[in-house]
């Protein structure tokens, strides 16, 4: 009988071990439909030296990639949720200009929305600005969903 | 060493009448390092072939670095246009992200209530999505370890330009558990 590896059977037990904490770690309300594979994931995914998968570290989900004595992780939240648009926190919206910013303001000061403008970053690109606005009344999406009415 | 933003504002009315103006299809912020220091009347390339000329240069000065910091309006003509849509920011700041000197910049905001750096706080990298302005933050390697302060000798057009030192913080099983 061909014996495997010891390392490549401790990785599968391994591998097993972690799976089985991934479906305890992850409550059906974390997870969306189709999650992303990170790169780095995906990549290790497909080396048969190297281990990839979802754990829990102080109440956290990440995936961890085990290769040789190096070991990463990569949280999960990132894909699980966007810090960016959050309800009831914060919005970020990519605009063409820096003064459009200014305008989403006073159209949001206008209805009433309880909100700031925190910041203008630029990332370059067709829409190279974004506007990032805080407040109670953030809603992601919500000044494309609203401009026409 | 100089570090230069140059800075393509719009003038008010042009941005009221042609909003697609082409002439705005290049980037409206440039960041380089310099041995040189900027003079007005020159000219410097955004991205495209059009030249565009330094009509307004602001110095700005740190206490802790050998750093100079050169804000720069450029202009299609020589003329400083009488009303910009970056006017009337005098109480923000700029928060540049670095990594060392000489190096490609890491990131660039206009903090618009005028605030320094969250020290330890994490850089994001930014995905557009299927909604048209809907951006997706995710983390970056990348976390801000400490800020140099850079002060304008008069009036200025933003109150204070921020160099945030950043550096690669990628989570590992002994940073989770400390």
């Amino acid at each position: 009988m061909k014996r495997l590896p010891v390392g490549l059977f401790m990785g599968m037990l391994s591998a097993c071990y972690f799976a089985d904490i991934a479906r305890v770690a992850l409550q059906p309300s974390e997870v969306r439909a189709n999650p992303t594979i990170p790169a780095a994931a995906a990549a290790c995914l497909s080396n048969p030296n190297c281990m990839a998968a979802m754990v829990t570290i102080g109440g956290v989900v990440y995936w961890e990639i085990r290769e040789g004595f190096n070991i990463r992780h990569i949280p999960l939240a990132p894909m699980l949720g966007d810090p960016g648009n959050v309800a009831g926190r914060r919005e970020t919206h990519a605009v063409a200009n820096s003064a459009i910013c200014d305008e989403m303001l006073r159209n949001f000061q206008q209805r009433g929305r309880r909100l700031k403008l925190i910041e203008r970053r630029y990332v370059g690109g067709q829409l190279p600005y974004l506007c990032i606005f805080e407040g109670v009344d953030a809603q992601p999406g919500y000044y494309d969903d609203n401009r026409y009415k | 060493m100089n570090l230069v933003i140059y800075s393509l504002c719009r003038e008010s009315d042009l941005l009221r009448k042609a909003p697609k103006d082409p002439n705005f299809n290049e980037e409206p912020i440039k960041v380089e390092w310099s041995e040189d220091v900027p003079g007005v009347g020159q000219s410097v390339s955004l991205g495209g072939e059009q030249r565009w000329f330094k009509v307004q240069i602001t110095r700005y000065q740190s206490a802790q670095q050998d750093i100079d910091v050169y804000f720069v309006h450029v202009n299609r003509t020589l003329a400083v246009p009488v009303g910009w849509d970056c006017d009337g920011r005098e109480n923000e700041t700029i928060h540049v992200e670095l990594s060392t000197v000489g190096e490609s910049i890491l990131g660039f905001a206009f903090n618009v209530l005028g605030e320094a750096p969250k020290v330890g706080s994490r850089l994001m990298n930014y995905q557009r999505t299927s909604h048209p302005t809907l951006m997706q933050e995710t983390s970056s390697d990348w976390i801000r370890d400490r800020y140099d302060e850079c002060i304008p000798q008069g009036a200025a057009p933003y109150k204070a330009i921020y160099l945030t030192w950043c550096k690669q913080n990628v989570l590992t099983t002994a940073q989770l558990q400390a």
